[in-house]
């Protein structure tokens, strides 16, 4: 029964499609009888010279390709009169043999022949305009009318070192583009990216498509991809719609040209090693330092001299051990491998691309003596095909197919790496001497394990040695195994309409991915012994001297378990219109698109079984006059089943005009110099309907009541939306809670997308021969409608504020990108480029509760500022008076009774009281970079190629937290924690009172002024990195032409080099808090490139 | 013609193609019909009120946002109050100190930071205004009310009912701010969010205690006086925990009393009177009436009469036996366990206590389950609180005088036991027996048993260098020179550790209740109100029926076996005198109730919060070859006790002013006003910026 109706219902669906193709087959048929009737007037001047005497050529560019849409113009008509070429490049005109004709194509010299039938005009490259076209929103488009404001980058460049995702080296190669790498993590190291900043406090990540299909930029192997293009402003991105206001990166992928096929081999192997580790205090200065913190307070000391000694010289490596455990925890080398090779080439009929790439990537905890592996590792595999089949001259079908397998490995315990790195951090360097013959070794503290009976010898214990430095190996040991399979497919068809109207054509295109995950667990348990240490006389009055071990747990096998699986697929569909044709000078193309798009197993959120959906049309009209002037607009037309229905359709439009200035005859003088010169500008609406994770995706339905709810309130649930725990035991001693149920949040039924009208203004412009080009955009962003909640309620209504969007943020910035390309003499060729990206942003409006001063709004701050004290100088006496001096109001009473070294607040609303209310926003940066800019060098020389990138970023810092703020804090102490070198470097101490010192006083008495949240531990986090350097040599020997081999290179590349950075606590890039990351690598890595 | 064909073979297999891949699946769907419609099957505010049992399920989850006294989990999102970082107001009183310098009653509170100020968590006091879901119980209330007669499948009594038991809740809630705050804005229905303004200002105390008084009275007809019925409805066994009529009126008493309480009660205002919430009365009523206290009287009175004519369900918990461990199980039976008849109202979290650590309290007090927790949110008793406990026999202990008679350091010394050394060493405690379980004691054992109430197992060893002391307190140096430690992350950093509540290994695996209201309580305000009404000697017989439960004699025996300067005792002849006793009483028997932290500043007692407190040291003697007893920091688990050398019994001890941390208020004078204004908490200054009509209390 189910299986008929199956039948039925595809085959009704089958012949319904067929049916309304037909339809529009015959319906464009009507049209262009209509267009042969009532022909369009300047379209009359183009058929009246196609009556006279007709000679015909071909258009090829200087490698023999036919160039396909040059105009070919009769020199000196009185009307326009020409033609443009075909799709071989040939064309017929009707005009007599010696006629002048000016043949021109956007990135070629313009050339004036003399017609002739059968002529054949080679067309040669202008240096200027170099690719020609660029891939823009739904296709490609002319570079030179190009009047978005968008910015591209070639494989090449991103491909010189490897690295696992093309995220980690797009700032400082794209302006506009900002990343944040916070974590090294192999498999887990995707930088963070934002395009112009962060127009919201909500989610602020771009779209990311490849192949015209939302997917993850790290799933694909950095040499399948062909370019990156990042569109930035409204008019290249309001055809995404909702989806395109945090800015759009279009990734595009390798495919085939015609030719011989060309087989590539890519091999690299990479040693990796932390970039920089934030260093610990030896057992001795740890010990040191922990007797004068206690001394500050005036208490006693735990350390005696003897302890100290011990740890000084080494003396009972077990007992009384010194240890780094970053060092001793972790690798100083890893291993890193890419391989690729891929084969490309086709005829007229079928292009294809095939690669098949390797990646592998060690992690560097140290996995000590296990029957199993549970260090970090990544190991990628990656396949792709892309094939371009003409069916017919008219006819081309794309097929891509392409996926990953990868694995990746983590410790067992259910902690992120940043919680391992943090417990290594946490720890007492005396806390373990780590593995001593294939056993862990932890201290003890009791009497009992340490006996001295020699008379007159007191036995020597450590004061405390409570923190587990190897909480990932020793505690819960064990691994998660992790199995990813991706596969995704494309196919596109494209067929041309010229036989209904010239340079018409219809695009259909089915995207679908699908991926499965396995999570493996392995468990077991470990021993750890303690050394119990005994000291006697024997019977013959000789000193004895022994360490036994005592056991406590055991080391169990392996217990492997399928922990989990999940899975996702998704699809995408979309069908297009394309007008693309010059009418003499004038060129008009047209877009008509409708996609839809359904992604199931959507996760994070309550309704994971529900599948995102999004529907949208796309129009886009773009008219130029001779690539003079342009003019452009957009329209996005989407919907999302997030909002409510009839609520669900936003319009999004955009427009732009350009102008090359240079093209003008007044200009004629100034091209000497300036060989190139287009203003552009646009403006227009785009939308972002991302929610930010936490929030609900259908926020417009009625309010949520939840019940049936069976969990009590306890450690792990709460009595709310998260971990829900709404029963109650009632009775006694009953093992039956009470079902509960409650109101789960209050709704709004008018919810809606962000809203953001972009305005951008951009200037290209080339001097002395396009040797050097300029890129220069402002612009500026107000987004509205951001969701927030309302907290200026009160407290007393018994509910959160629904969220409602009201929120605006304004922001604005700049980028410049400067190119210059020479050569001197005859090989030696070089390129410089550099660009700066500029970006603020300001909260205008976001209904924070009320604030008792206005420094502490976050409204008219960027966003992310952060709340602190504002740290003044540290305490000495007489500061009093010098404080009264210079802020004219009286010295505030301040968290604790100060000391010389403690760190004076400034009482910002002078009421002679430091408290929450003194805390800023004014002061300082926030996480994300305000500038950041690239440096490009390349060089080439014969076979030499030199190339390097350098990045930098400022107006940026980091917060320190945690143990990095406080010594001797750990998880749940602030007393026997760890102790970084830092501390012991730069701390203000009665014997070094520096005024410049980084940390104050050590002190537990006044830890809540020390270590409170102040400017003095916001760190300045600006750097400039050499982010890749390459050499390369190209081999030519005779034999390799016995082999049919084209290239060999072989070059040496490095990632991460070198960083200079006034920043002292780990990678600028990385964080010392809470969450310290698994440190950024730096990558030596030495490739071979074959080409066949 | 041909063109086209070719056209409609590629449109349409690239069409099947991918209808191929997800026609299977999907229906074919275009433009708004291809967006999902809402997810189906979601519960709104209709779905619930038109189910009986959604009603219910509806009320059970206003139970769940009731006040849970004992901080137990570190929460990331409201109630603030069950945090343990946030800490509990018993460490606020003269009774317990906290340690653990990330606690905010080391930081906020001790260091006196504590300000209005509320930017994060730790900013709010120990019963947020805004983040204790008092609102969120006030609004759900409401809803209930208002949508129950539309309910189907309900009775009108269950309907009558369910309402008593929400006035009760909302009344509670109520009180558990009223107490701390004072005057309150009054919510009486629900809001909708899109008001657009708010003017609601606080009401006075005394109009917030009507409101509630007025709430409970409404119920009071609608509610079964206690559940002790046999019908699975009314029985104990599913029901205890619920609202009833006597935990109603006794809440209305308590309200009351703190009503009557000379905090607001009173000629003269807490603070200066000047303050904008002791001129609207929000503080302070602005005079004092007797008959607030006659008011209070008459709620007792009635309590005690409607437990009379229902057979008396309520009444203490007795022993079983004499014995002082006899006398232990039947106070702890009497608060623990949660068919106790002594327990007015309870409230609930999580089930049983576990391993699992799902109930910290237990965890972060002391070793628990299996896990060896870090102690570091323990509450460790003051030299104060054990002093305040009377020798078993109910003479009142006083130091110096005891110190004198000997009874308290030495081979004879009977500080917590004493031993009768013959064949068979006998050790008895020596002390009011709610002693050894409000605190724990050096020579105690590690274990009453649950069922038979037997003391068993290990003793604490609470010497420097005992066992379970491990140098919390102190420690000697290599010359013999005792130095305190006074650990930040300990147990016994005052000498002493708390057992109210968590008991040890025993309470493993129990379920788990905070005594919200009990029967002692009732009888101790019965007390109060009595002597605050003149009637010294009915009073007096209340405090006397509750210490006979732990076999002590009455007031008046004891006082007169006080064997010191009679003029140091409090002068029961007098209201203030007996006042005064009834509430040193009040802190042996009502241990971490937060009724200390109540009577502290119900009576304006600030010289509680100036007074310093001490700790105390103890040191086993042993005695040397030459039989002089000489101090030993040995332990006596281990080597000692399979030795089988005796159980220490001779300790010296030597008190000491507690340093880590030394309050800040210990500097100032009762009298000044930086300690007065202590006596309510700030109200958050981001509530009062919303210009609502909140006004903030005197001094913050």
């Amino acid at each position: 029964m189910n299986k008929l109706r199956l039948i039925k219902g595809k085959a009704l669906r089958v012949a319904v499609m067929l049916s309304a193709l037909f339809f529009a087959v015959q319906n464009s048929k009507a049209e262009q009888t209509e267009h042969s009737d009532g022909m369009h007037s300047d379209l009359a001047a183009v058929q009246t010279v196609q009556q006279q005497e007709s000679i015909s050529g071909t258009v090829v560019d200087n490698t023999g390709e036919a160039v396909i849409g040059a105009s070919v113009i009769v020199v000196g008509a009185q009307t326009t009169t020409g033609t443009v070429t075909d799709f071989d490049g040939n064309f017929t005109l009707k005009v007599k043999p010696g006629t002048q004709l000016k043949i021109t194509f956007v990135g070629y010299k313009e050339q004036i022949v003399k017609a002739a039938n059968g002529m054949k005009v080679t067309l040669e490259e202008e240096s200027t305009m170099l690719q020609g076209v660029e891939v823009v929103a739904y296709g490609v488009q002319k570079k030179v009318t190009v009047t978005g404001a968008l910015s591209s980058v070639k494989a090449e460049e991103l491909t010189r070192t490897p690295v696992s995702s093309v995220n980690n080296v797009l700032a400082g190669q794209l302006s506009g583009v900002t990343t944040v790498q916070t974590s090294g993590e192999p498999g887990a190291d995707a930088a963070q990216i934002f395009v112009r900043g962060q127009g919201t406090w909500g989610d602020s990540s771009p779209l990311i498509q490849v192949d015209g299909v939302e997917r993850e930029m790290w799933d694909i192997d950095p040499n399948e991809i062909e370019s990156v293009t990042v569109l930035k402003d409204a008019s290249a991105t309001a055809v995404f719609g909702v989806r395109g206001a945090n800015g759009v990166v279009l990734i595009t992928t390798k495919r085939g040209a015609e030719g011989k096929a060309k087989i590539s081999f890519n091999i690299s192997f990479s040693a990796l090693t932390p970039t920089k580790m934030v260093e610990q205090a030896s057992s001795a200065d740890y010990a040191r330092f922990h007797n004068a913190m206690r001394k500050n307070d005036g208490k006693d000391p735990y350390f005696s001299d003897e302890i100290i000694n011990m740890f000084e010289t080494g003396a009972d490596p077990i007992r009384f051990p010194s240890m780094k455990w970053t060092d001793y925890l972790m690798k100083d080398v890893t291993l890193q491998q890419q391989h690729n090779v891929n084969i490309s080439g086709g005829n007229k009929t079928v292009k294809y691309f095939i690669s098949a790439g390797m990646f592998t990537q060690d992690g560097i905890f140290e996995e000590f003596d296990r029957p199993y592996d549970y260090g970090y590792q990544y190991q990628r595999f990656n396949y792709r095909t892309n094939l371009d089949i003409n069916v017919t001259k008219s006819t081309l079908v794309s097929f891509n197919i392409s996926g990953k397998v990868d694995e990746s490995r983590k410790p067992h315990t259910g902690q992120s790496s940043d919680q391992m790195i943090r417990e290594m951090y946490w720890a007492s360097p005396f806390s373990s001497p780590g593995f001593v013959d294939g056993k862990y070794i932890v201290t003890s503290t009791a009497e009992s394990d340490n006996i001295n009976d020699v008379p007159g010898e007191r036995a020597l214990i450590l004061p405390f040695a409570t923190s587990t430095p190897m909480a990932y190996a020793m505690s819960q040991p064990g691994a998660y195994h992790y199995n990813n399979n991706k596969l995704q497919m494309d196919l596109v068809l494209d067929q041309k309409l010229d036989f209904i109207t010239k340079g018409l054509s219809v695009k259909l295109k089915g995207s679908y991915n699908s991926s499965y995950r396995v999570t493996k667990e392995i468990t077991n348990s470990a021993a750890t012994y303690t050394p119990v240490y005994h000291k006697w006389v024997d019977e013959s009055g000789k000193v004895q001297e022994q360490i036994q071990y005592r056991l406590s747990g055991d080391n169990t096998e392996p217990v492997y378990s399928n922990a989990s699986s999940g899975k996702a697929r998704n699809w995408y569909a979309e069908g297009s219109l394309n007008y693309n044709r010059s009418f003499g000078l004038h060129t008009i193309t047209a877009l008509a698109l409708y996609n839809q798009s359904k992604e199931y197993y959507y996760g994070g959120d309550d309704y994971n079984d529900i599948p995102r959906t999004y529907v949208g049309f796309v129009g886009r009209v773009t008219y130029d006059w001779n690539n003079r002037y342009m003019a452009e607009f957009n329209f996005g037309y989407n919907g999302s089943e997030n909002f409510a229905p009839g609520k669900r359709f936003g319009s999004f439009p955009a427009g732009s005009v350009g102008w090359v200035v240079s093209d003008e005859p007044f200009f004629k003088p100034l091209k000497k110099y300036v060989s190139f010169l287009k203003l552009r500008a646009s403006w227009g609406l785009v939308g972002n309907d991302k929610v930010r994770s936490g929030l609900s995706r259908f926020m417009y339905m009625s309010d949520p009541y939840i019940v049936n709810q069976t969990n009590t309130f306890d450690r792990f649930t709460y009595t709310s939306v998260n971990e829900p725990a709404f029963a109650y035991i009632f009775g006694i001693e009953n093992g039956t809670a009470t079902k509960g149920a409650y109101e789960s949040a209050k709704n709004n039924p008018d919810v809606s997308w962000e809203k953001a009208f972009k305005q951008d203004y951009g200037l290209d412009v080339n001097f002395l021969e396009d040797r050097l080009r300029l890129v220069f955009d402002y612009y500026k962003e107000h987004r509205t409608d951001i969701l927030a909640q309302d907290w200026t309620i009160p407290g007393f209504l018994g509910f959160n504020p629904p969220y409602t969007n009201f929120g605006i943020v304004d922001s604005q910035g700049w980028e410049v990108s400067v190119n210059w390309q020479d050569k001197i003499g005859k090989d030696l060729r070089y390129s410089v480029k550099l660009n700066v990206s500029h970006n603020q942003n300001e909260i205008i409006e976001d209904r924070q509760a009320p604030q008792e001063n206005d420094y502490m709004y976050t409204a008219g701050r960027r966003i992310g500022s952060r709340l602190q004290f504002k740290f003044w100088k540290y305490y000495y006496e007489g500061a009093e008076a010098d404080y009264e001096k210079e802020f004219g109001s009286p010295y505030p009473t301040q968290l604790e009774t100060l000391k010389p070294g403690d760190p004076i607040f400034v009482d910002l609303d002078k009421n002679g009281l430091i408290d929450a209310n003194d805390q800023s926003r004014d002061y300082g940066y926030t996480d994300d970079p305000q500038y950041i800019a690239g440096l490009n060098l390349a060089l080439y020389y014969k076979q030499f190629s030199f190339s390097a990138q350098l990045t930098g970023a400022w107006a940026v810092s980091r917060v320190l937290g945690d143990v990095f703020r406080r010594p001797f804090q750990n998880r749940s102490t602030v007393l026997d924690g760890g102790l970084l070198q830092y501390h012991l470097d730069n701390t203000w101490t009665v014997d070094n009172p520096d005024p410049n010192a980084e940390y104050p006083r050590a002190t537990w008495d006044n830890a809540n002024q020390n270590y409170a949240g102040s400017t003095l531990f916001e760190k300045d986090a600006k750097y400039l990195r050499l982010k890749t350097i390459q050499i390369a040599y190209d081999f030519k020997f005779p034999f390799m032409k016995v082999l049919g081999l084209t290239q060999l290179q072989l070059a040496l590349s490095g990632y991460n080099l070198f960083t200079l950075t006034p920043y002292k606590f780990g990678d600028p890039e990385a964080r010392a808090s809470t969450t310290p990351s698994y440190p950024l690598q730096r990558t030596y890595t030495a490739s071979i490139k074959l080409g066949f | 013609m041909k063109l086209h064909h070719k056209i409609v073979t590629g449109v349409v297999s690239l069409i099947i193609g991918s209808m191929a891949i997800t026609a299977c699946t999907d229906d074919v769907k275009f433009g708004d019909s291809f967006i999902e419609k809402a997810p189906g099957g979601t519960v709104s505010l209709d779905t619930v009120f038109a189910s009986a049992e959604y009603t219910k399920q509806f009320l059970v989850g206003c139970y769940v946002l009731q006040y849970y006294g004992l901080p137990f989990k570190n929460p990331t999102e409201a109630p603030w109050s069950v945090s343990y970082w946030n800490t509990k107001m018993d460490a606020l009183t003269d009774c317990y100190q906290q340690h653990f310098s990330n606690g905010a009653a080391f930081g906020k509170y001790y260091g006196g930071l504590l300000t209005s100020a509320d930017i994060t968590n730790t900013d709010h006091p120990l019963i947020s205004y805004t983040h204790d879901y008092v609102w969120e119980t006030v609004r759900r209330c409401y809803l209930l009310m208002d949508n129950i007669d539309k309910v189907p499948g309900l009775t009108d009594a269950e309907k009558k009912n369910m309402i008593a038991q929400a006035k009760c809740l909302i009344a509670m809630r109520y009180f558990d701010l009223y107490s701390i705050y004072g005057g309150l804005p009054i919510v009486d229905h629900t809001y909708t969010g899109l008001e657009g303004t708010y003017e609601t200002s606080r009401a006075t105390a005394e109009e917030t205690a009507n409101f509630m008084v007025g709430l409970l009275d409404e119920a009071i007809p609608d509610l079964l006086w206690a559940y002790n019925g046999n019908t699975i409805d009314t029985d104990a066994a599913n029901n205890t925990g619920r609202w009833t009529a006597a935990a109603a009126k006794a809440l209305k008493a308590k309200i009351l009393l703190f009503n009557a309480s000379p905090l607001y009660n009173d000629e003269e205002p807490y603070y200066n009177g000047s303050t904008e919430a002791e001129q609207n009365g929000i503080v302070w009523h602005g005079n004092f009436k007797q008959e607030r206290w006659e008011r209070a009287l008459a709620a007792c009175e009635d309590f005690f009469r409607s437990n009379d004519a229902n057979g008396n369900w309520y009444q203490l918990n007795q022993a079983t036996g004499t014995k002082p461990e006899d006398y232990r199980q039947a106070y702890r039976m009497g608060y623990i366990y949660q068919g106790s008849r002594e327990i007015i109202h309870c409230t609930r979290v999580t089930g049983q206590t576990s391993q699992k650590a799902s109930y910290q309290w237990a965890n972060f007090v002391g070793p628990f389950g299996s896990s060896n927790g870090p102690f570091r949110h323990s509450y460790c008793p003051t030299e104060e609180y054990v002093e305040m406990f009377p020798w078993s026999d109910g003479t009142p202990f006083d130091w110096d005088v005891d110190s004198l008679n000997g009874k308290i350091g030495g081979d004879k010394g009977q500080l917590f036991y004493k031993w009768t050394r013959g064949k068979v060493t006998q050790k008895t405690a020596s002390r009011d027996p709610r002693l050894y379980e409000n605190a724990i004691v050096c020579s105690q054992t590690l274990s009453l048993n649950w069922t038979t109430g037997k003391p068993e197992g290990d003793v604490y060893e609470l010497w420097v260098g005992g066992e379970h002391e491990g140098k919390d307190a102190a420690d000697v140096d290599e010359n013999g020179n005792v130095f305190v430690t006074e650990k930040d992350i300990s147990r016994f950093a005052t000498g002493y550790g708390v057992i109210k509540y968590y008991l040890g290994q025993e309470y493993y695996g129990k379920y788990t209740q905070w005594v919200y209201l009990s029967y002692d309580e009732m009888l101790l305000m019965y007390a109060e109100c009595l002597a605050q009404c003149g009637r010294f000697d009915e009073a007096i017989a209340k405090v006397d029926e509750v210490r006979a439960r732990v076999g002590m004699n009455g007031l008046k025996w004891g006082q007169a076996a006080y064997k010191g300067d009679k003029s140091k005792q409090n002068d029961l002849a007098t209201k203030d005198g007996l006042v005064q006793e009834i509430l040193r009483e009040r802190a042996c028997e009502l241990g971490m109730s937060n009724n200390r932290y109540y009577d502290m500043i119900r009576y304006k007692r600030t010289d509680w919060m100036t007074k310093r407190l001490h700790g105390i040291i103890t040191f086993r003697m042993m005695q040397n070859s030459k039989r002089e007893w000489v101090r030993s920091i040995r332990p006596y688990i281990g080597d000692d006790k399979n030795n089988r050398v005796e159980e220490p019994y001779c300790f010296t001890y030597q008190k000491f002013e507690l340093q880590n941390r030394a309050r800040y208020l210990w500097d100032y004078s009762p009298y000044d006003p930086e300690v007065k204004k202590w006596l309510l908490m700030p109200m958050p200054l981001s509530e009062i910026n919303k210009h609502y009509g909140l006004v903030q209390n005197p001094g913050w």
